[in-house]
């Protein structure tokens, strides 16, 4: 049986707002990326429902610190009701 | 018996909506084909199930002989619920659009002596503790990771051509 430490666990936020959805994701696969994680990526969920967009992500990026311990980090979001609109960004 | 390695978990990507099946069908074995990947499909089933729609279940299996001692196999299930096809115009082009939900799953693995070289137990032990543990980091950078990431850059292509959020790979 392999051992595992948690560190932290259930650090959850909640936003209602503007999003950008695809940069988000975006975002995180990149960071992960440049900070020298592997993707694993479990859940990809995207639906359509009448009151809009919903879409489910599980990702559990892992880092091998040496050959006998590794170190990864499991999130689970949830975009719920989520509708297009165009913005005008202003720089 | 050949020595199986499973790199990676299995990543499902689930979607409800409009689609092209078509060309979806069609990147999924161009992806394979430009690869060179042999392909086998186990299994087409389309069903009459409800009056929802259609259920269609298609599953692959494809592979790639690297050299006489490592293949590369992507196993790939999908199920459709109520597919219903009809006409719509894109980009002006009248074109078969479907409705529906379905998931994809895909799994990349890599087969190593497949050709049963190793035949005897001791052998095969002696196999073991080369790719396991005397040269599991070549194995795993040279070709465990390859598999994985094709897989994943197959996902994203799977993504980009549904025109979903999460279209986007930083791994390439």
């Amino acid at each position: 049986m392999t051992e595992v430490k948690t560190l932290c666990f259930g650090e959850t936020f909640e936003y209602r707002g503007l999003i950008d959805t695809a940069g988000f994701y975006k975002l995180t696969d990149k960071w992960f990326n440049d900070h020298g994680y592997d993707k694993t990526e479990l859940w990809n969920f995207e639906e359509i429902y009448e009151d809009g967009k919903q879409m489910t992500l599980r990702l559990q990026p892992y880092k091998k610190i040496s050959d006998v311990a590794k170190i990864e980090i499991r999130i689970t979001c949830e975009f719920k009701r989520c509708k297009d609109v165009t913005v005008e960004k202003i720089i | 018996m050949s020595l199986p390695i499973h790199p990676m978990d299995r990543v499902e990507v689930r979607y409800k909506g409009i689609y092209d099946f078509e060309n979806l069908y069609k990147v999924l074995r161009q992806w394979f084909f430009d690869r060179k990947y042999d392909f086998h499909e186990t299994r087409y089933k389309d069903k009459a199930s409800s009056p929802f729609g259609n259920e269609v279940e298609i599953n692959m299996s494809p592979w790639l002989k690297l050299d006489e001692f490592i293949m590369y196999h992507v196993d790939i299930k999908t199920h459709f619920w109520d597919v219903k096809e009809f006409e719509a115009v894109v980009d002006g082009k009248k074109k078969l659009m479907t409705e529906g939900r379905f998931w994809i799953t895909f799994n990349g693995w890599v087969e190593f002596d497949y050709n049963n070289k190793f035949k005897s137990s001791f052998e095969k032990r002696i196999l073991k503790f080369l790719i396991k543990t005397a040269l599991k980091k070549y194995f795993e950078l040279k070709y465990l990771d390859g598999v994985t990431y094709d897989v994943y850059e197959l996902e994203a292509l799977i993504k980009k051509n549904l025109k979903m959020d999460s279209s986007y790979n930083a791994y390439p």
